[in-house]
């Protein structure tokens, strides 16, 4: 700052005195700041008490959409509670146990700020002992020895379910495997399922003379009514997740692989593991150079035709609320909010994903049916390293096998209506009995975030981008994705030793 | 005096008319953020997901009472700790910019640069081992886990701007200060300080900012909540499935009252610091 | 007169500092050495390392620099961190300067340039989350009040899906934030017009010389301080902030709007490959070291 030398200093003695008068009163209120700033501090200082011995052993859990208590989005709703009676049911069985429900302050949508809690609250050692993660996204951590590998814990019996031998038939071995890594840990217990469904404006469809399609060229031939009749957009479906692309990806991979599972599946059991998609790969058999995924990536550009503009980057939301979309596929948790609206001006249907059948291919087998999309993807519950530090890790066992009796795992699910309950025999809440159907034909065979990395899936999704926007061709995305696919391949072989 | 006659009428002058209606222009489209995030406040979820920007009935106070719920808990410990950090990364940073501006010493660009090149690295690179220091200073769940690091980073920009600034003032001054018997410290608080108080009111601005709005290291320090800064508990509304943007625009506008006042004070500050050690013709 | 404005204050400058003097620095130093530097330099050393947040390390060597710099996505988000650098620091400068200018202009109407100060610097206060909300929603490919204008003003050709789109993501997500006055630069500028001697506002006007000119020939002179300043610091918040894009694009679609920030987020917490992050964050800071070092060189040549 440029000021002319000789009428400042006039002004600036004249402000010598001022300012030293009030320069030791900024000292003074500056001492008075930094000393209650620091005595504030001290009587929050960290570390926690030492428990006595004797005093109960506090199990924290995380159940992230199940956590009770909290307030939800529908703010008439009133917040969920099951999960916190069940809890106290346990302790009476355990006066020892003190269960605490963690409610984790961030964005848990956010996966890149979620891990970043999850990793530095293990270093420290404070993650709750019961932690929601998703199973396939832990595997990174097996060196650092965070959390418990619950797989051989499944083998043994569940003793609040009478005359169950091994606590994994109740869930399926099919199930379960989706959530396994890649060297067969399971790092974490799903203890729901996540449901989808296609909403649809059933008032628009009468309009129209339409009817909710049972199969892909009927559903065609709806897409095709809608867009050339209205100026309603098809289909609204929001594709700026990895999760949401694989949701679409596993649809036509279900159906154009399939009819080779005897080819993959090598031991029968219906499910392809982790050597089996290896070799399979390996042996150009599954992939992404096989005619068959060609299919895939052709049919997916034509049904990315009828979606809303900037499906890759998140829509806005309300499109299907305000009647500008014809279709929608989201999870059952929107259904509640979807039913609650009392602004909307049409009636909600819903359908699942239509079958695709040998009109549309000619490598599908028309006797498949339709998976179920979705899957174990919900809550899912690792025991951390808390509970290995306080010698908890029993215990949690035990309460997770408390919870997923097939009356617990209803009750929870069913109260919170946001996903579907996962333990065999568990009812979910009767407005969703639809979406639940779909659950009867199994869980699709190829879920790619079984095989591939979380860096894989990472490049895998911008492969897709790429090539649905038009950046790159047919030919282009095949190359790269088969490249992914081998790479995938070569990584299992590698961690497990397979040899072919 | 006719000098005085002329200013007078000049404040309607054609020239001050048409600056102020391009600056009413882009005042307007500076403001509309708040204008909409006012809007929706108002609003429950059913509101906002069919009529995002237009003001609808009736207007949801229900979101006001829920926001001002979770933003009480909160907003102490947020001002405390902007509050703490900012008197500290001005005092720290304007000494230290004093000293740089003023004075040579061995190393004294290379550590310039240093400075300054650190600034630019997103600061999550060093995230966790950051993390783990503070961990092991037994500072985890404390104010002065947040404090200390939040001046640390913060002196940086106060130091490199006050430099800058100080860098200015003509040397004449300090001169005639010297040779009236002034110290070092003494040419400081009656010099340089004053001549700069506009770029500190500006500077301390910019770094309550900072530091208000900061997520990722409160998340990973902090695990009570009673200790948790303003920018966490409004995070609770966006974590679930259809959030309530309502609950939180209304939360977000409330937890910008303390810093409005801030605000308002600082820029206020900020004239009169330009005014008073300028020439008045 | 001019001239005393150019010279750079070479006077005063170069003196020994005293002991106590000296002093004044220890508390910075000792804070940024601590909480900064240490941090720092532990990150670079596990950079060589294949490391996931926990105890176990173990050494790669240069393994993780080699996988870098044969990685294309890389060069795409420096690439993408570079264009984004150049125009958007355009664009939170210009109408920064441009208000200052015409509040300054104001100075003769004390309550309008008051009123208008505040105007510009209180938004500051909005959160950063609630500008982006808005953001996304008028960008919006279906209904955006972007396109919905351009329909109406006849251009529908024009509409696009702009955040969805890979030719326009980039470009949309510099745009946000119309009209770019920056508040807190906007008060760095008015410091500057405000703390020039009224004289010289006087004898350039005496002089005849139009506003345009004046303005591009005095009026940046003068603040050319500010203006740099204002660059630099411009510059060094957008390096660091990456949470904007995150939230609007993901970096996507494909890596139309990926940046070294959220590369080097995305491999230390999603894929916990924290050795490799901590590379990338090397590289950038040896980038950055190199390219400000080489500004300062070039401006010492070009003030004489």
């Amino acid at each position: 700052m440029q000021t002319h030398g000789v009428v400042a200093k006039e002004a600036f003695t004249m402000k010598i005195i001022v300012h030293k008068r009030r320069n030791t009163m900024v000292k003074k209120c500056l001492i008075v700041l930094l000393i209650a700033g620091l005595l504030m501090s001290s009587v929050f200082a960290a570390g926690s008490k030492e428990s006595p011995v004797g005093a109960p052993q506090k199990m924290r859990v995380y159940a992230e959409r199940f956590t009770p208590g909290i307030d939800r989005a529908i703010s008439t709703l009133p917040p969920l509670r099951a999960f916190d009676d069940i809890a106290r049911d346990y302790e009476k069985l355990f006066p020892n146990v003190e269960i605490e429900f963690y409610n984790f302050m961030g964005d848990h949508s956010n996966t890149s700020e979620y891990m970043s809690w999850i990793t530095t609250q293990s270093i420290a050692g404070t993650l709750p002992e019961l932690v929601m993660a998703q199973a396939t996204e832990l595997e990174g951590f097996k060196e650092n020895e965070w959390f418990v590998d619950l797989r051989p814990y499944l083998e043994k019996p569940n003793p609040y379910v009478p005359g169950n031998k091994r606590w994994m038939d109740l869930f399926g071995e099919k199930i379960i495997s989706t959530r396994l890594s890649s060297t067969g840990e399971l790092w974490a217990l799903p203890i729901s399922l996540v449901a989808t469904g296609i909403y649809y404006n059933k008032t628009l469809f009468n309009e129209l003379g339409l009817e909710a399609p049972q199969e892909w060229e009927e559903f065609k031939h709806v897409l095709k009514t809608i867009r050339d009749k209205t100026d309603v957009i098809p289909f609204l479906f929001d594709m700026s997740t990895t999760t949401k692309a694989s949701w679409a990806y596993r649809v036509f991979l279900s159906f154009l692989f399939e009819p080779l599972l005897p080819q993959i599946d090598l031991d029968g059991n219906e499910i392809v593991s982790t050597e089996e998609f290896a070799r399979a790969v390996k042996f150009g058999i599954l992939g992404a150079a096989t005619p068959q995924h060609r299919e895939v990536l052709r049919l997916l550009d034509e049904w990315k035709d009828y979606f809303q503009r900037g499906f890759l980057t998140a829509p806005a939301t309300g499109l299907f609320n305000r009647g500008q979309a014809a279709m929608w596929w989201e999870g059952i948790w929107e259904y509640p909010v979807l039913e609650a609206d009392p602004l909307k001006t049409f009636e909600v249907g819903t359908f699942y994903v239509p079958r695709i059948t040998s009109a549309t291919s000619k490598y599908v087998d028309d006797n498949a049916p339709m998976r179920m999309i979705g899957g174990a993807s919900g809550v899912q519950l690792a025991v951390s390293r808390s509970a290995v530090d306080k010698n908890m890790v029993d215990q949690a066992i035990d309460f997770l096998m408390y919870i997923t009796t097939p009356e617990h795992n209803g009750r929870i699910a069913a109260e919170s209506k946001e996903l579907a309950p996962i333990v065999i025999g568990a009812k979910g809440d009767d407005s969703l009995d639809s979406f639940l159907e779909q659950a009867n034909n199994g869980i699709t065979t190829f879920i790619i975030e079984r095989f591939f990395s979380p860096e894989q899936i990472n490049d895998w999704f911008r492969t897709l981008q790429d090539f649905l926007s038009q950046k790159i061709s047919l030919e282009e995305a095949t190359n790269r994705l088969q490249r992914i696919y081998v790479a995938a391949a070569d990584l299992l072989i590698e961690k497990n030793k397979f040899v072919f | 005096m006719i000098d005085r006659n002329t200013r007078k009428r000049s404040i309607h002058s054609a020239g001050n008319l048409s600056r102020s209606l391009f600056l009413s222009i882009l005042g307007i489209l500076t403001f509309l953020p708040f204008v909409f995030a006012l809007i929706i406040s108002f609003k429950d979820i059913f509101q906002y997901t069919h009529h995002p920007f237009k003001p609808t009935f009736p207007l949801m106070w229900s979101n006001y009472v829920i926001a001002y719920k979770l933003v009480i808990k909160y907003i102490f410990n947020s001002i405390l700790v902007s509050g703490v950090s900012a008197v500290f990364v001005i005092l720290l940073g304007v000494f230290s910019g004093y000293v740089f501006a003023r004075y040579d010493f061995p190393f004294k660009n290379t550590l310039f640069f240093f400075f300054l090149a650190l600034m630019m690295i997103p600061t999550v690179l060093s995230l966790v081992t950051r993390f783990i220091l503070v961990m092991n200073l037994g500072l985890r769940d404390n104010y002065l886990g947040m404090i200390l690091p939040y001046i640390s980073g913060g002196q940086i920009m106060v130091i490199f701007v006050s430099r800058t600034f100080f860098e200015n003032i003509p040397n004449s001054l300090f001169e005639s200060a010297k040779i009236d018997g002034a110290s070092d410290v003494h040419m400081l608080f009656n010099i340089a300080i004053p001549l700069s108080l506009a770029i500190i009111w500006t500077l301390v601005i910019m770094n309550i900012i900072s530091t208000w709005n900061n997520i990722l290291w409160p998340l990973v320090i902090i695990n009570k909540v009673e200790l948790m800064p303003i920018s966490i508990g409004l995070l609770h509304f966006k974590g679930q499935t259809q959030s309530n943007v309502g609950a939180m625009m209304a939360g977000y506008l409330i937890a910008s009252i303390p810093l409005l006042i801030v605000f308002v004070v600082a820029s206020k500050q900020f004239v009169r610091g330009l005014t008073s050690g300028a020439v008045k013709l | 007169m001019f001239s005393t404005f150019y010279k750079k204050r070479s006077i005063g400058i170069v003196r020994r500092p005293s002991i106590f003097v000296l002093s004044m620095l220890v508390p910075s130093l000792f804070l940024v050495l601590l909480f900064n530097y240490y941090p720092i330099l532990q990150s670079i050393t596990y950079s060589f390392f294949k490391w996931s947040g926990g105890h176990k390390k173990t050494f790669l060597g240069l393994k993780n620099y080699i996988d870098l710099f044969t990685s294309s996505v890389f060069y795409i988000s420096l690439y993408n961190q570079l264009v984004i650098l150049v125009l958007r620091t355009i664009f939170l400068i210009v109408p920064a300067l441009l208000v200052a200018r015409l509040i300054f202009g104001l100075k003769t109407w004390a309550k309008a340039s008051n009123f208008f100060r505040l105007i510009f610097v209180v938004p500051v206060v909005i959160p950063p989350i609630v500008v982006l909300l808005i953001w996304q929603f008028l960008l919006d490919g279906e209904i955006g009040l972007i396109n919905s204008f351009l329909q109406a003003v006849s251009l529908g050709n024009l509409t696009r899906a702009w955040l969805g789109d890979p030719k326009t993501a980039l470009g949309s997500v510099i745009a946000i934030g119309f009209p770019w006055v920056q508040g807190t630069n906007m008060l760095i500028f008015l410091a500057g017009f405000l703390a020039v001697d009224e004289s010289i506002w006087d004898s350039v006007t005496l002089e005849g010389v139009s506003s345009l000119q004046r303005f591009f020939y005095i009026d940046i002179h003068l603040i050319l301080g500010q203006l740099k300043l204002n660059i630099i610091l411009t510059i060094i918040q957008l390096m660091q902030d990456f949470v904007g894009i995150m939230v609007l694009t993901d970096g996507g679609p494909g890596t139309a709007t990926l940046v070294p920030g959220l590369l080097l987020y995305k491999n230390a917490f999603q894929y916990a490959k924290m050795g490799y992050a901590n590379a990338i964050g090397v590289v950038l800071f040896v980038v950055i070291l190199s390219l400000s070092i080489l500004n300062s060189r070039i401006g010492k040549e070009s003030n004489q």
